[in-house]
Order: C-alpha cells, then sequence, then structure tokens
C-alpha cells in the first residue's frame, strides 16, 4: 500500500534525476491519463442506472458463467441472439458483469471520495494543530499516531468492520478513522518546518492571529502535498472496500461492488475468469489514475517543483 | 621530454566550448600553476587531464601526453590502471572528499603500492606522520567526521603522494581552509613535491599563491589561455592586461595599506567579446 | 544507557497506549462471543458458568487489568475457535507467517538492490525509464491486488502452479519444526525446499513488489546524490572502476535513508501477509486473525493484534540501531 514516506521522499527523487524539461511533459500525459479514467469512473457511477444495460442484481439461471460477447461462440447455447448484450460476459448466477462494474463503480467513488474527506479533515486539523502549538498537545497526538501506527491497517479495519457492522457508514468511518495518521503525520512534519521560517514571525509580528496564520501562511505551503495525498487515500479507501468484500465482510443491503465481483470470481475462476479479471482490471485502472492524477496535480501546484 | 603535455586540448559541454586550444607542460620536479576565475576553465583542465570529466563533456580536439604516452588514445581501462599510479588528485573540499562511511585509515591505504597487509598500518600512520597529522595511530581509526578541515585536508594530501605517482594535480587545495591553516598545508604541499620530486599541476584563483611555490604560470579566461611564462616574469611584468588587473586585484601581503583593485570593466568586457568569436 | 531507557520507556508507553486500544474496540462494541459458542437451546446457568470461565462477569476495568495482567505474562487467554490457549495457536502458526515475511524482505531487498545499482551503474535514460516506470507501478498497486493477478495469470496459464497452502499434502514431509523452508534447508533436504518454494514463491512475490518498488525508489536516488559527491571522483583517479564505486564507496552512504523507509514499509509487508496468507490459504497467524474475527474469536484476536503491534515496534527500534550501524556519523562520539 503506498504510504507517506513516499510523499517525503518524492521530494527528492523528483529533482536530480536530469529530466527537468521532460517533467513537464510527463505530468501533462498523467493528467490526461488520469482525468480521462477519473472522468469515465465518475459518469458511471453517477448515471449507473442510464449506462447499464442491466440490472446488476439480476439472477438469470440460463445465462450462468457466459463468457464475453468476443469470446462467446454460441449465444444461441444461451438463449440470447446478440452476445454483445452482455459484453462481459456473466457470473455464476447469470447477472451482467459490465452492469455489476457499472454499479460497482458508485459504492467506490462514495466510499473513496468520502473517506478521503474525512481523513484528511481529521488528519490535517490534527496535525496543524500538533506542528503549531507543540508541548503537550503535540506529545498527546504524536503518542495516538504512535499507538495508530503499531497496528497493521488491514486487520485494525477488518476488526472494526466486523465489530460495528457492514454497512457503507461503517466502512467509511472505519476506514477514515484509520487512515487520519497519514494526513497527520506530513502536516505535523510540514508545519514544524514551515513555522521555523521567517514569513510566519513576520506574520506573527504583524499581528496575525494563530488561526489566521495557520490558514493563511501554513496551509497554502502545504496544499499540494495534501491534493496528492487526498488522491492516494481515495485509492487506498476503494482499495480496503474490495478487501472488505473479499473477506466476506462486504457492504450489505444488496448494493454492487467491485470487491463482491472480485470474491466471486475467485471462487468460480477456474469455470469463468472473466468474473473477477474485469473487476481487478478496473481497481487497477483506477489506482494508477488516482496516483497519476495526485502526481500531476501536486506538479502543478506546487511552484518549487515546476521551477 | 617533459612529464606531462598537454597539445591544443579542446572540450565541450553539450556543444558550448568550456576550454579552447589549451597547451600547457609539466615537468618532474616543477610546480605549474594554473590562474582563473571561476568558470575560466581551469577545473576542467584537471579533470581531463586526471580523466574523469563528467559524462556530457566531450573532448573534440587535442592531446595529453604523460611521460610521452597519449592518454587519449587509451582504452578506458588502460588509462585508468596507468593513470591510477602516475597520477594523483588533491581535490578542493576536504569535507566532501573523503567518503563519510570509511576510517582514514581504510582510504588511505587502498592508494598505497602493494604492500603486505602487516605493513599497511604502519605504512599508514608514516603517511600521516609525513604530513603532519598528530596521534597519527588514532586518526587511522577515525571517521572523516572526527576531524578538522584542515586535518582532512592534510590526510588528502597524504593520500595523493602515498600512491608514488609521477604527478599531483591540486585543485584550489586551500580556498576551503582558514587562513592560517592555509599557510601551512601550502608549505606542506611544496615540501612534500620537492622530497617526492614529482609533477604538479596547482590549480587556483589565488595569484599570490601562485607567486609563492611555482616556477611558471598560466593564466586562463572563459576556456583558453591568455598568459603563459615563467613564475616572476608573470608578479613583476605581465604583459597581458587581464593579468595585471588579476594582480591587482589579489592582495600581497608585501604592500600593506593598497586598496585592491576590481578588474575593470571595460577589459572584461573586452576578454567577454574575444572568447565569444575566438577560434575554439 | 538512559537514552537506551527512555526509549524503552517510549515502547512501553506505545504497549500500553495499544492494549487500551485493542481492548477496548473488542469490548465496547456490540457482539457476543458467548452465544456464538453456546448450543442452541442453552440454559441460563450454562451461560453464565461460561461467562463466568472467560471473566465476562467483572466490569470493563476489572476485567481489563486482569487481561493486562495475563498479557504480561503472555497468557492472552483460551480461543473460543480453536479451544486452545491463545498463545499455543499463535506459535503454532507464527512459523508460517515469518518465513513468508522472511522470503518476501528478501525478494524485495535483492530485487531493489539489483535494480538501483544496476540503474546507477549503468547511467542510461532508458535503464532509468525502465526502472523507474516498473517502481512506479509496483508501488502504486498494493500487494493485495498483486495476488489476485498472479492468481489469474496461474489459473489461466500455469496449471501446474500451486496456489494455496503451504505444500501438498498428498506428498506430506516430516517435519519437527513448523518452519518448513528453514529446516529444509538445514537439513539440507533440498528437493523438499525447491517443493515448498513452489509453494511459498507467488504470496512472497506479491507482498515483495510494493516494499520492492519502495527500496528502490529511495536507494537509486540516495546512490544518485552520493555519486555526485566528491570522493567518488576522487576514487576515480585512484583508478576504481564505476562499478566498485557504486559498490564500495556510494552504497554504504545510501543506506541510512534507506534503512528509515525500509523500516516502515515492512510493518506494512508484515500488515499485508493477513490478506496475502487469506488469498493463497497460507496457516499463518494472519489467516487465523481473520478466521477470529469473523468468528468473534476476541482472545485470540487480541493476542494477534498485540504481537503484530510488537513486532511493528521492535523493527522500529531496531531501525534506529541499524542507522547507526551504516552511518559512522550518527554513531556516540568516541
Amino acid at each position: 500500500m503506498s504510504d507517506v514516506e513516499r510523499f517525503a521522499l518524492s521530494k527528492e527523487t523528483g529533482t536530480g534525476s536530469g529530466l527537468e524539461r521532460s517533467a513537464e511533459s510527463v505530468s501533462r500525459l498523467r493528467l490526461i491519463f488520469g482525468g480521462l479514467v477519473l472522468g469515465l469512473l465518475l459518469i458511471a457511477a453517477l448515471f449507473a442506472p442510464q449506462i447499464a444495460l442491466h440490472d446488476p442484481t439480476l439472477d438469470d439461471l440460463f445465462l450462468i458463467n457466459m463468457p464475453p460477447a468476443w469470446l462467446n461462440s454460441d449465444p444461441g447455447y444461451y438463449g440470447i441472439d446478440n452476445p454483445w448484450a452482455y459484453p462481459l460476459g456473466t457470473d455464476s448466477l447469470g447477472r451482467d458483469v459490465a452492469s455489476r462494474l457499472i454499479h460497482g463503480a458508485r459504492v467506490a467513488v462514495i466510499v473513496g471520495v468520502s473517506v478521503a474527506c474525512l481523513a484528511a479533515t481529521f488528519g490535517v486539523i490534527l496535525g496543524a494543530v500538533s506542528g503549531f502549538y507543540g508541548g503537550w498537545i503535540d506529545a498527546i497526538i504524536g503518542r495516538i499516531v504512535d499507538v495508530w501506527l503499531a497496528f497493521p491497517p488491514v486487520l485494525l479495519s477488518i476488526i472494526l468492520v466486523a465489530l460495528l457492522g457492514t454497512t457503507l457508514t461503517s466502512v467509511i468511518i472505519v476506514v477514515a478513522v484509520i487512515d487520519w495518521t497519514r494526513f497527520a503525520r506530513v502536516v505535523r512534519a510540514d508545519v514544524l518546518q514551515q513555522r521555523s521560517r521567517d514569513y510566519i514571525d513576520a506574520a506573527r509580528i504583524t499581528g496575525g492571529s494563530d488561526f489566521s496564520i495557520l490558514t493563511r501562511e501554513v496551509l497554502p505551503n502545504i496544499l499540494p502535498l495534501l491534493v496528492t495525498l487526498f488522491f492516494f487515500e481515495i485509492g487506498i479507501a476503494i482499495v480496503v472496500e474490495t478487501i472488505l468484500s473479499f473477506v466476506s465482510l462486504s457492504v450489505s443491503s444488496g448494493a454492487v461492488t467491485w470487491g463482491d465481483m472480485i470474491a466471486e470470481g475467485r471462487r468460480v475462476l477456474n469455470e469463468a475468469w472473466w468474473v473477477m479479471t474485469f473487476p481487478v482490471a478496473a481497481l487497477i485502472l483506477t489506482i494508477l489514475a488516482l496516483n497519476a492524477t495526485g502526481d500531476a496535480l501536486r506538479y502543478y501546484l506546487d511552484p518549487v517543483l515546476r521551477k | 621530454m617533459s612529464l606531462l603535455e598537454v597539445d591544443t586540448l579542446s572540450i565541450e559541454v553539450h556543444g558550448a566550448p568550456v576550454l579552447r586550444n589549451v597547451s600547457l607542460t609539466i615537468n618532474a620536479a616543477e610546480i605549474g600553476g594554473v590562474v582563473g576565475e571561476s568558470g575560466a576553465g581551469k577545473s576542467m583542465l584537471g579533470k581531463a587531464i586526471l580523466g574523469v570529466l563528467p559524462r556530457d563533456a566531450r573532448i573534440t580536439h587535442g592531446a595529453i601526453r604523460l611521460d610521452g604516452q597519449d592518454l587519449l588514445s587509451l582504452s578506458a581501462r588502460h588509462r585508468r590502471k596507468l593513470q591510477s599510479r602516475t597520477t594523483a588528485f588533491i581535490p578542493q573540499d576536504p569535507l566532501t572528499a573523503l567518503n563519510p562511511c570509511r576510517t582514514i585509515g581504510a582510504q588511505l591505504a587502498e592508494v598505497l603500492p602493494p604492500t603486505p597487509r602487516a605493513h599497511r598500518l604502519a605504512e599508514v600512520i608514516r603517511w600521516l606522520d609525513a604530513v603532519r597529522i598528530p596521534s597519527a595511530a588514532k586518526v587511522a581509526k577515525s571517521f572523516p567526521h572526527e576531524l578538522s578541515g584542515g586535518m582532512r585536508q592534510r590526510a588528502l594530501i597524504a593520500a595523493a603522494f602515498a600512491s608514488h605517482p609521477r604527478l599531483v594535480i591540486a585543485d584550489e587545495p586551500t580556498t576551503a581552509l582558514d587562513a592560517t591553516v592555509q599557510k601551512d598545508v601550502l608549505r606542506l604541499i611544496r615540501e612534500l613535491q620537492q622530497d617526492t620530486g614529482v609533477g604538479l599541476m596547482f590549480v587556483t584563483h589565488d595569484l599570490c599563491v601562485v607567486a609563492k611555490i611555482c616556477q611558471s604560470v598560466t593564466v586562463m579566461h572563459g576556456g583558453r589561455i591568455i598568459e603563459q611564462a615563467p613564475c616572476d616574469q608573470i608578479i613583476t611584468a605581465p604583459r597581458h592586461a587581464y593579468t595585471r588587473a588579476l594582480l591587482a586585484a589579489t592582495p600581497r601581503h608585501d604592500e600593506t595599506g593598497r586598496g585592491l583593485e576590481p578588474i575593470p570593466p571595460a577589459l572584461l568586457e573586452q576578454l567577454i567579446t574575444e572568447a565569444g568569436t575566438g577560434n575554439g | 544507557m538512559t537514552r537506551f531507557a527512555l526509549s524503552l520507556a517510549s515502547i512501553g508507553l506505545t504497549l500500553l497506549g495499544v492494549s487500551v486500544v485493542v481492548f477496548a474496540i473488542l469490548r465496547l462494541v456490540p457482539g457476543d462471543p458467548i452465544a456464538m459458542m453456546l448450543p442452541p437451546g442453552a440454559t441460563d446457568e450454562v451461560r453464565a458458568n461460561l461467562e463466568r470461565l472467560y471473566g465476562l462477569d467483572k466490569s470493563i476495568a476489572q476485567q481489563y487489568l486482569i487481561w493486562l495482567g495475563d498479557v504480561v505474562r503472555l497468557d492472552f487467554g483460551t480461543s473460543t475457535q480453536f479451544r486452545l490457549p491463545v498463545l499455543e495457536v499463535i506459535l503454532d502458526r507464527l512459523p508460517a507467517t515469518l518465513e513468508l515475511v522472511l522470503l518476501a524482505s528478501l525478494i524485495a531487498g535483492l530485487l531493489a538492490f539489483t535494480l538501483s545499482i544496476l540503474a546507477v551503474w549503468l547511467q542510461t535514460p532508458l535503464a532509468t525509464f525502465v526502472i523507474d516506470g516498473l517502481s512506479g507501478l509496483a508501488q502504486a498497486i498494493p500487494d493485495f491486488l498483486w495476488a489476485l493477478i498472479f492468481i489469474l495469470i496461474v489459473t489461466l496459464f500455469l496449471p501446474n502452479m500451486p496456489i494455496s497452502g503451504r505444500f501438498d499434502p498428498r506428498t506430506a514431509q516430516e517435519f519437527s519444526t513448523n518452519f518448513f523452508l528453514l529446516e529444509s534447508l538445514v537439513t539440507l533436504r533440498f528437493q523438499a525446499f525447491a517443493e515448498l518454494m513452489r509453494y511459498a514463491i507467488l504470496p512472497a512475490t506479491a507482498l515483495a513488489l510494493p516494499l520492492a518498488a519502495g527500496i528502490t525508489r529511495v536507494l537509486k536516488s540516495s546512490l544518485e546524490e552520493a555519486m555526485a559527491q566528491d570522493y567518488v571522483m576522487l576514487a576515480q583517479t585512484k583508478g576504481k572502476s564505476r562499478l566498485t564505486i557504486v559498490l564500495g564507496e556510494a552504497l554504504r552512504n545510501a543506506m541510512v535513508p534507506t534503512i528509515a523507509l525500509t523500516s516502515v514499509q515492512l510493518t506494512f509487508l508484515i500488515g499485508g501477509t493477513v490478506l496475502i496468507e487469506r488469498q493463497f490459504s497460507l496457516p499463518g497467524i494472519g489467516s487465523a486473525a481473520i478466521s477470529a474475527v469473523l468468528n468473534r474469536d476476541l482472545p485470540l484476536i487480541q493476542g494477534i493484534v498485540m504481537i503484530f503491534a510488537l513486532i511493528f515496534i521492535l523493527i522500529n527500534l531496531s531501525s534506529n540501531g541499524l542507522y547507526k550501524l551504516a552511518d559512522p556519523r550518527l554513531r556516540k562520539p568516541r
């Protein structure tokens, strides 16, 4: 799983490669790729009922494990005329893989964005307070972060979701509660560094309140990093949601998720490889797009990196 | 035959000339100074002779001969092997020129000519004594960060001479040191040079230093040679305006109270245009 | 000595915090482990007896203190699922996890050192581009997805490659410990070792890839930085080849940032065993943890989480010691 250190260090790795001229074009390519994939994802999530050809939860015993359209040599065997009515095939209950994929994007987007917003809000506030005030507040928050980091995050989320109940809300809260430390650590380190700089003293001397110094002087400086972290966190949340489905802690109430599809596909992998392959591919594409967008935006937002 | 002959050497970096038709000779048991401001190409010249040019630098013309052997015609491997025994380097900044993770002794021992393992430590200590490092046995086991800048530079000087080279290239070896330490280090380099009879190319921006230790001087600017003459002639009767300007800008210990004169802008201008349209 | 005592106290404090969190989240949330153990139609008396047996009739604070006292003596209670002492279950399954972690770390280290040294040694734009691209990809995709990709590829194209378990139960091997890989190696049973490796290589590689990518990135940029230093130029004048310089001069200087990152990422790798073991049906503590969660086996969950926390904290502690080994500047002045 991607981690905080990577961001802190990517600052160094970005320079010195001697390829500064191509950094611009690489960033543009990343943004195009990321924007394209994320745009499709968003469209799928927003308009799933309109786009999907079939009801994603509708079983059809005649259509069990039907292969994708271009491999479907005998549609008549399944009692259909046009195999392209089920472009990516069907699963072991005869449900349309393509429609499930589209509806699954919905849960992915909801979970990813909500978790990232929650974790970022908590993490930024606690990290900024910790770094800006120092002293005993920093000591307490630092200790909490230490305790948090002593748990395997995936195991902790599995335990918490199992105990809190497998609803969409509890999944979102659990992942956010576990992952706020990512933001807190980065923000704290950056605030500590910024605090020692002259322009903060200058703001103090001219009579700025703590809050205004934080929001006007410190936060804008760490914004590029936060945006990158935010996009990475969306990816992490989507993967964790998939993992929860995979260990049979899926979001109940009949919602379609990529995790469910993967878990189901894993069971029937020997008979119908497509059931698992497409959601795995969608997940990988989404993660890569989120990473690419985050990195590209960081490049465009950070004047130091652009120089 | 001279020890070192650089013959009409030209070097480009990304197509931009940094050395143009530079020729110079250094004889055994002689110190030749190379003087110029930063960017004059004097360090590049040293690197070219040592065979450690940066990757993007390209030799476009000329030859470098050591004892009559053309170094540029050798294979990289052969040249490295030959030069590891015949040339040595005293770098500018003693803070970054020693590997922080290895002891002084280990970094000195590896340049010694083949020595039985049992005698190596004794030989290292002998060299550390030779550059007047106190408590040499302890220093041999120390890491670079445990020594002062002056001590590190002495260790680097020991490492340069310990390989019994024929030619030593010193690139501003005193620039990074305190004024009081500078004098000692300078004296040390000259003594070692005289004792061992090596040829020494002394690269510096400081004509005053050159006056103290060199027999001949090459003045460089903008990648080309401005003036080349025996040392006393350069000091007493510089022919080129740039050399005179450089001399005027150099603090001289014998004429206290006289202010320093910056290089006249008009002269600089003229030199820059010359460099731009020259026969590079 | 005082610094050592301080870091010990700090570990103690963190572990205490961990224990509070572990105890709290498992006690303060709904879920009735007793109900899951009771046979249908059990009387209240049976229930009360069971509650007393597991100490569930006392107050929360009392339960915590009793539990903590036991934990300090490594007594995590009895697993409700296996009906065995938790420590026994953990010790029985820990070897599988440790071997997986060890193999994955070895693979990650081998890949990362080879690739970053190669990139810095070759110094060509193509090698840099390829190695940067590969490590970027390996790092973006989490181990869980790498495992799925491997399972997919094996199922479709390599039907003879095993993707479940540690060994083939039909060719049962005799082992006196649960460290199968290590034992077969030490007792020189190379055929058994090769067979075990066939089972271990996929889960270990899936686990290793993100770590390998992380190490590669840091090591490569640290090596590049070290290669720009003056002492490298000086080493060149001493007639050393580029590879000798990378290995002999730059590598040690690049170790400190690498160790710093690796120790953090190693904890991610260890956390990743939970899922990888489940995906490849390996009998380690990770898969035990998931089955404990699904069966509400509270004592086992608590024991395993505490073990993980202890390992994580120990890794962070030992990385501090490793810095000093790698960089003499961080050692105490003599």
